[in-house]
């Protein structure tokens, strides 16, 4: 188990090594001129050289690259170009509430999104799994910032009953994480629902009935816990499709999280800022997909059955290599 | 030669056994009906919009949905009915060409890294895992951004971050192809590794290309709107998710103008799931006789 | 059967839902009906260190639309910056309600000659860092404002090396050459005061997140992305401000900026879409505080891109455009036809002829120049006011046989080519910082390198000789005739001048209107 850990956290660093490059790449590229942006419409030629001289604009691409890099290792991420403070700081100042905010979304997704689920499976061709299914096919169609303004409207100028910003309390957090999750409630719906449905037709759950089991411990024991697998891993995906999608609603809702920081500073040509947030996502996304695998190997027995065999054939391969005669 | 004859038989009761189910499916029909008509809008936009989309009437601005305007007309007196109506035309546009150029290129790559396995498979591996490690906005906008606004950036912004998920998808399935014995048996009587990929392992894994491409679709057209939403897109063609963000400072007096094109947006993007759902569970090779 | 009826209704209840809310129709959208005080005729003129009304209140609340990059006061341009700066620096003189000078952290000035001005200093004044306020600080800031891009138009006629401190309490401010605009600028919230000992321990970054000043508030914490705390600062020279503390909220969106304003979230909000005014002049809790404002909007040509360096060709497009529609449809009344490249309310303004609306003139004059199948490349960064008047004109251009071109991209590239003189016409504005005429034409010396490039001797000979023209009725003669040349040369196409508003609660007094858009919230009394 710990080798396979050890061996994805290896398999990590290439990755993450890539994102920079890549990232750095595309920054390069991109039109607009940082010093003449901090400097302001203004400032003469040559004050815009001279900064741009300060700040390592001209030196050739691998330069800059390499100088990143080993920045970057030392834990240094930069400082932001247009704020001048360092990189890491405000990064984590807004780091927490984008979490948070993927959070209650995932929370909120799974709270509503498993049960509905299981109650489709179980009831299917209901009422009930009907409307459930139209719901969420209606969720999985909605573009979130569309769906964000339509609940401000509704909910906050047409009714008053909720702040359209800002984040100061449990209030604050309704509209956003529901028209963040929408998307991910509707999926896990589904993916549980399809995925209930496969386990229920199983023969093993026939055996179950057959034994005069509960329909309460068939479903919740046999069947659900058989269906979890697909469903860890949509989980896992909708989480990173929740990151994304607070990138757009967190300038709807003025929320100060790490979304709108990217895109502010993408826009700014903040390259510090960018490259450091990229990279932090990019960690935490990959130390995501690690804890899912975990968890997804943990739960499903064929592969942890795998490992346990793989301990005792070497055992094995000990004891026989032991019996060998001289 | 009749071998041919009985493959090629073969195959077409097959598609029509994949037809016969998917009409049974009511939703996926209505997906379907969905879809067509947003295509036939899109090819007659000329004839279904009553006005020109950038016609501007200054003496009707603002006018809520009535009989001469029926989605109303925005600040500057244009009909939103025609917008919406030439918007369908650009977002099918950037979605389907986008798609196809992820979807081709997925394709590839999933396929080769999928077949030959070993360094090539984990070298392409990782690079999907670095494009995968990026949050799909992030990486949209910053292609956007580097290559300038305008619609064709954004189809190749769209189509590079899409291309990852498509590689996965048939990598996967070739993976899976690939162990059949079938392919054994063509491999040991000396087939191409070419030809191979082309008749044996193509066909089998087009099914969930369908599938994932016909949900990329949906994916795109979102993809897009939310890109022209942020500003990176063209601003003077009648986009829906452009027509959402400059609509968004008149939400508390004027909604109908971000209403009825965020409905288009949901619509079209609802077709395309209920087709697609539609098209997976007739394409379902459990169901296969 | 059942999930098809299940969808479709699902789908009529949401469309009903949405039409419903959508039916308003039309709504009349006439003059803003706010108060319109400008400067000059408030009844309630206090000035700074009056006594305090009896009603005090807690906290001020205060929604601006962007976070700033550095409250540091000569290191940015960004006007929603300067609106809580103004809580923690003060300047040496400030401008009170009748125009006229008073003393704030001066008690004296005068000018001895062209080139020196003798400022003396009020005593017993402290910096938020404890450190006493003196000749110093005045030297140092001076130096800092010449030195700064920002400022250097205001500013860059100081002689740093002989300007120098009298003792602690007295400057002898040097100047390279006549500059008429001096005290207005040192009467700004650009010719803040700041502290030189922090300044030189934090370096300027750190300054910009410490914003250390000698004014009643002092910041307390930025809370990043979100907002910025300030208390009273109990070393104050003069009299407390109405509230003990004070938040700065940054909303990026204008919706919610408004609805936090009515629902009583925020005490102010500045930036306020255009939409809003009447509803917030209208409200029951609300006050709109609007006037004209120091900023003119133009249609900006490159004078030396064929084919525009023909004058006939400029012509041809000023009559190619309906300005009064144009402004009508874009503005929706918040904004009145340019009637002069200047603000009224900027000295030398002078109301010219207009331009009228000929197509036909327009045609001819292209036709005179030569000029067929004319394509305008008009660049623009994601603006809404920008991307709508491309939208107008395109229509209006069309009618007179010009084809317009929109080249959208973002702010950076934007800037860049603008710079680089790459822009052939383009939708500006221009903001003076100070009703002064060095201010507002600020994209016409021959040293600017935007995409303008008249090239044209003649404007810098006019702007220096009113530069430096201390006698007032000179200058607007000076200028005057400056503006008459405008007129002549079809450089830009003149606009609109902007109306500027923000909103209140009703509870706020003694707050007017400033055509800067950069009120001083230390005045704030509640009633």
């Amino acid at each position: 188990m710990s080798k396979f850990i050890i061996k994805r956290i290896l398999v990590m660093i290439p990755v993450l090594l890539g994102v920079t490059f890549v990232i750095f790449t595309m920054m390069y590229f991109t039109d607009g001129n940082p010093a003449q942006l901090i400097l302001g419409d203004m400032a003469t030629e040559e004050q815009i050289h001279e900064l741009e001289e300060e700040m390592g604009l001209n030196d050739p691409f691998f330069t800059r690259y390499l100088n990143y890099l080993s920045d970057l290792l030392h834990g240094d991420l930069g400082t932001s170009y247009v704020t001048g403070q360092p990189v890491a700081k405000e990064i984590m100042d807004r780091l927490p509430v984008t979490v948070r905010i993927s959070f209650c979304c995932m929370i909120f997704a799974v709270a509503v999104g498993i049960p509905a689920g299981i109650l489709s499976a179980v009831k299917q061709y209901s009422i009930l799994d009907n409307l459930s299914m139209v719901l969420a096919l209606v969720g999985i169609s909605l573009p979130n910032f569309w769906l964000a303004l339509m609940l401000v409207l509704v909910f906050s100028v047409g009714l008053g009953l909720l702040p359209p910003s800002g984040l100061y309390g449990f209030k604050y957090y309704i509209l956003p994480v529901v028209s963040i999750s929408a998307s991910a409630v509707a999926t896990i719906t589904r993916m549980t629902r399809s995925s209930m449905l496969e386990v229920i037709r199983a023969d093993y759950i026939r055996t179950a009935r057959a034994k005069g089991q509960s329909e309460n411990v068939v479903i919740f024991r046999h069947a659900l816990l058989n269906a979890l697998i697909p469903i860890i891993t949509v989980v896992g995906l909708q989480f990173a499709t929740t990151l994304s999608g607070t990138v757009v609603n967190e300038q709807i809702f003025a929320i100060p999280g790490l979304g709108k920081l990217m895109v502010d500073a993408i826009k700014a040509r903040n390259y510090p800022v960018v490259q450091g947030g990229v990279f932090v996502l990019a960690f935490i996304f990959s130390i995501l997909n690690l804890v899912i695998d975990l968890i997804y190997a943990f739960v499903d027995p064929r592969i942890r059955s795998q490992y346990v065999r793989k301990k005792n054939k070497r055992q094995a391969e000990t004891d026989n290599r032991k019996e060998v005669p001289a | 030669m009749s071998e041919n004859i009985q493959i090629q038989a073969r195959k077409r009761s097959q598609f029509i056994e994949v037809w016969r189910r998917l009409c049974r499916n009511r939703l996926a029909v209505l997906g379907m009906i969905l879809l067509v008509v947003i295509v036939l809008v899109a090819i007659f936009a000329d004839v279904i919009a009553p006005y020109p989309y950038d016609f501007q009437d200054y003496s009707s601005v603002f006018l809520g949905p009535c009989l001469q305007h029926p989605f109303g007309t925005d600040n500057f007196g244009r009909d939103i009915f025609s917008r919406v109506v030439y918007g369908t035309r650009i977002s099918l546009r950037i979605a389907f060409i986008s798609l196809a150029g992820s979807a081709l290129v997925g394709c590839i790559v999933g396929a080769i890294a999928g077949f030959f396995g070993g360094i090539i498979d984990a070298i392409i591996m990782r690079f999907c895992d670095i494009m995968m490690a990026i949050p799909r906005m992030v990486m949209a906008i910053s292609i956007a951004t580097t290559l300038g606004p305008g619609l064709t950036n954004a189809m190749i912004a769209i189509a590079i971050s899409s291309v990852p998920n498509f590689a996965r998808v048939v990598r996967a399935s070739t993976l899976t192809v690939k162990d059949q014995e079938y392919v054994e048996a063509a491999q040991s009587i000396g087939c191409s590794t070419a030809r191979i990929i082309r008749k044996y392992i193509f066909p089998n894994i087009l099914a969930p290309i369908i599938v994932q491409a016909t949900l990329g679709v949906g994916t795109a057209i979102i993809l897009a709107a939310s890109l022209s939403f942020l500003g990176l897109g063209d601003p003077l063609v009648p986009e829906w998710g452009a027509m959402v963000s400059a609509a968004r400072s008149y939400i508390r007096d004027y909604p109908h103008m971000i209403a009825f094109p965020g409905l288009a947006i949901m619509l079209s993007v609802l077709s395309l799931n209920l087709f697609g759902d539609g098209l997976r569970d007739a394409l379902d090779p459990k169901l296969k006789k | 059967m059942k999930k098809t009826v299940s969808l479709i209704l699902a789908l009529v209840l949401m469309f009903t839902l949405f039409a419903g809310c959508g039916s308003q129709g039309q709504s009349e959208q006439g003059e803003p009906a706010g108060q319109t005080q400008p400067a000059g005729e408030s009844e309630q003129s206090e000035q700074k260190g009056e006594t305090a009304q009896t009603v005090t209140k807690d906290n001020l609340v205060v929604a601006v639309s962007s976070e700033p990059g550095s409250l540091a006061p000569y290191s940015h341009n960004n006007q929603q910056a300067f609106i809580p700066a103004t809580l923690v620096y003060e300047s040496l003189i400030v401008k009170d309600d009748n125009g006229e000078y008073q003393p704030c952290l001066a008690t004296e000035w005068s000018f001895t000659d062209d080139v020196t001005l003798e400022v003396t200093l009020r005593e017993g004044v402290k910096f938020h860092d404890g450190t006493d306020f003196t000749a110093e600080d005045v030297v140092y800031s001076l130096g800092l404002m010449q030195a700064s891009s920002f400022t250097s138009n205001l500013f860059g006629c100081i002689d740093t090396e002989n300007t120098v401190a009298d003792g602690d309490y007295k400057v002898i401010i040097k100047l390279q050459y006549p500059f008429a605009a001096l005290l207005e600028a040192l009467a700004s919230y650009r010719g803040v005061m700041i502290s030189k000992d922090s300044y030189e321990s934090l370096g300027e970054e750190g300054y910009g997140h410490a914003a250390i000043g000698t004014g009643p508030l002092m910041l307390d914490e930025w809370v990043s992305g979100d907002r910025l705390e300030f208390v009273q600062f109990d070393d104050y020279w003069g009299e407390p401000t109405a509230f003990h503390s004070a938040t700065v909220r940054f909303i990026t969106e204008a919706a919610s900026r408004t609805i936090e304003l009515e629902t009583g979230g925020v005490d102010l909000a500045f930036d306020l879409q255009t939409t809003d005014w009447d509803r917030i002049a209208n409200g029951s809790d609300t006050q709109l505080i609007s006037g004209d404002s120091q900023k003119t909007t133009f249609l900006m040509i490159n004078c030396s891109k064929a084919p525009y360096d023909n004058e006939l060709v400029r012509k041809a497009l000023a009559y190619a455009t309906d300005v009064d529609s144009l402004v009508n449809v874009v503005y929706q009344g918040a904004a009145s036809v340019a009637d002069c490249w200047m603000a009224p309310s900027i000295i030398g303004y002078k109301s010219e002829e207009q331009i009228p609306y000929d197509v036909e003139k327009a045609k001819e004059l292209l036709a005179e120049a030569g000029v067929t199948d004319l394509t305008v490349k008009f660049g623009s960064y994601e603006n809404a006011t920008n991307l709508a008047v491309a939208e107008v004109l395109e229509s209006m251009w069309g009618a007179a046989g010009i084809k317009l071109e929109l080249a959208v991209t973002d702010l950076a590239t934007y800037t860049a080519d603008n710079n680089a003189g790459e822009l052939e016409v383009s939708y500006m504005n221009t903001a003076a910082t100070i009703p002064d005429p060095t201010a507002a034409l600020l994209v016409w010396p021959l040293s600017r390198t935007i995409s303008l490039r008249h090239n044209d001797q003649t404007i810098q000979d006019y702007l220096d000789k009113g530069s430096q023209e201390y006698d007032s009725e000179a200058r607007v003669a000076i200028y005057n005739e400056l503006m008459d040349y405008f007129n002549e040369k079809y450089y830009t196409i003149p606009i609109a001048f902007e109306k500027g508003a923000f909103g209140a609660s009703k509870s706020i007094t003694n707050l007017p209107y400033y055509p800067s858009n950069v009120p001083d919230l230390t005045r704030i009394q509640f009633e």
